[in-house]
């Protein structure tokens, strides 16, 4: 019984089992890039009499090898900023993916594509990845290579400044092609990102400060505007209104003035200011202008 | 299906040693594969008698749990997946923390066209125990909750851990678990969209929670058919690839 015992506990007793988990099951994607810069561009802001509206297109330019098929626009804000929303128009998908507080926003979709909000963001894709009978995904609209969508936008009561945006492609342009096990492609790994202009500052809290700063960048890493002597002009004007701000309201309406001039006459096909710089600018300098 | 994991770093087959004091003896094992089972044979010589015995032993995942009465209330979703080879109920475990990101996908996705309301079809995760388990068996098996991994047409080998949850393509008006009478088949929605899942909506949710959502399918005549979704989740402090 005794050597028994002892048998049993060397069977029973004997083996630890170890199990190797494997965390890296997702297959890295196919490196290989589908679209080139896109840009999402503000083609326009408007102002209405309760909040400013946001206009925009989508630019793809022609070394893309894919349509654009979703869009998403960064709209986050500081703790405490809330998750108010204005009215949108077109379809708005009825719950939300993420809790994070966000400008107060309501959104504008072209036909044929959804909008959705996303973190503290605003998604706008195309209607349906349709599964067609017979064949992968496919995305029903898109912004093709060398093109232009335009019907995006936004209202919002908050100045601009600049924003990320992220781009995704369409499902037949990067993830047709099953691996060995039957998996498409995640067309997400294949989205390039960029900077626009969107709704970000409190109207509170703007001040001349936050247009230097804007075309700080607009002049600089993002070159929105090209020419360095219209950067010297606008910075150099921008300076005297802030130099002239506290003891000569009359001059420093004035410098503000020549900015806005400067903007008006370096703005349009051809010339130096694109329009992200220019709205950017010129809503903000406007309001300002206007609360001095 | 496995090895015996000794002192230094060798891989064994199979091990001789000696008990201690108080008559036993550890040896690790590694498995072969997730989940599953192993025989393995022990035989010991005592004042030169042999013996030799034959144990099973289980590898699992620890801690999965039930999607289904658990963290995920019937009337989220609409369960589907059982199979002569894993019925319906042994397929919906996961890791737990997997559960509690899985509820607010399928709530958020839950929609309504023409006032009827819609629920995802929660197919296959992983088994009680993890490890592989067969969808496309050869020929008619008994239910197993262990299954090989090497058969010649091997099902879910990525469901393995816990991590991953497969959902049907199409939306359901139905709840909870009725034996799959008013499931949908992938096939049934391909021309009404209204009726199916949109592939970029899940794909954002899932990244909400961690994980990828991909179109899983099948290849027939060298065309692709999509059959499911299937999301991969990652650690809760990982972004997922692409999010």
């Amino acid at each position: 019984m005794l050597r028994d015992a002892r048998a049993r506990r060397l069977a029973a007793g004997a083996f630890l089992v170890a199990i190797q988990f494997v965390s890296d099951r997702i297959q890295a994607q196919s490196p290989h890039q589908i679209l080139d810069a896109v840009r999402l561009e503000v083609a326009a802001v408007e102002d209405s009499s309760e909040y400013h509206l946001y206009r925009y297109r989508i630019v793809n330019p022609a070394s893309s090898r894919g349509g654009v098929a979703e869009v998403t626009l960064e709209l986050s804000a500081p703790p405490g900023t809330g998750h108010e929303r204005l009215p949108f128009t077109g379809h708005l998908f009825p719950h939300a993916a993420g809790e994070a507080d966000h400008v107060p926003f309501g959104g504008i979709a072209p036909d044929g594509w959804e909008m959705l909000v996303v973190k503290a963001g605003l998604d706008w894709h195309v209607d349906q990845a349709i599964l067609r009978d017979g064949g992968p995904p496919v995305s029903a609209d898109s912004a093709a290579p060398g093109g232009v969508k335009s019907g995006f936008g936004l209202r919002s009561p908050y100045l601009p400044g600049i924003g990320r945006f992220s781009a995704v492609p369409t499902e037949q342009s990067c993830c047709s092609e099953p691996n060995a096990r039957g998996e498409l492609p995640n067309s997400f790994t294949f989205q390039v990102r960029g900077f626009t202009v969107a709704p970000m500052v409190r109207p509170r809290d703007m001040n001349l400060r936050v247009v230097q700063a804007n075309l700080q960048e607009t002049c600089g890493p993002l070159r929105w505007i090209a020419d360095g002597a219209v950067c010297a002009r606008l910075r150099s004007n921008l300076e005297r209104a802030v130099a002239s701000q506290q003891g000569d309201r009359a001059a420093a309406i004035g410098s503000l003035r020549a900015v806005l001039n400067e903007l008006e006459a370096q703005h349009g096909p051809g010339k130096p200011v694109n329009d992200n710089a220019y709205w950017l600018l010129k809503v903000n300098g406007e309001y300002l202008l206007a609360h001095m | 299906m496995g090895y015996f994991l000794v002192p230094n770093v060798r891989k064994l087959p199979s091990v001789r040693t000696t008990t201690n004091n108080g008559g036993t003896l550890t040896v690790p094992f590694v498995a072969g594969y997730v989940g599953g089972r192993a025989r393995v044979i022990a035989s010991a010589s005592i004042d030169g008698k042999v013996l030799a015995e034959t144990v099973l032993v289980a590898y699992a995942v620890p801690g999965l749990v039930s999607l289904k009465g658990g963290q995920m209330p019937d009337t989220d979703v609409y369960w589907i997946g059982g199979t002569t080879d894993h019925p319906q109920g042994l397929n919906f475990y996961v890791q737990d923390s997997i559960a509690s990101r899985l509820r607010p996908i399928a709530e958020s996705l839950q929609t309504r066209v023409n006032g009827q309301k819609l629920y995802l079809q929660f197919n296959d995760a992983s088994l009680v125990q993890g490890g592989t388990f067969t969808v496309q068996a050869p020929s008619p098996v008994s239910p197993a909750a262990y299954e090989n991994p090497f058969r010649a047409s091997p099902g879910h080998l990525a469901h393995d851990t816990g991590l991953d949850q497969d959902i049907g393509l199409c939306y359901t008006t139905s709840w909870g678990d009725d034996g799959q009478v008013h499931r949908v088949a992938y096939s049934s929605c391909t021309s009404n969209t209204t009726q199916t899942v949109n592939l970029t909506t899940l794909k954002q949710f899932a990244c909400q929670e961690h994980g990828v959502a991909q179109v899983h399918g099948k290849t027939v005549n060298n065309v692709f058919i999509g059959t499911h979704y299937h999301i991969r989740f990652v650690g809760s402090n990982e972004n997922a690839p692409g999010c």
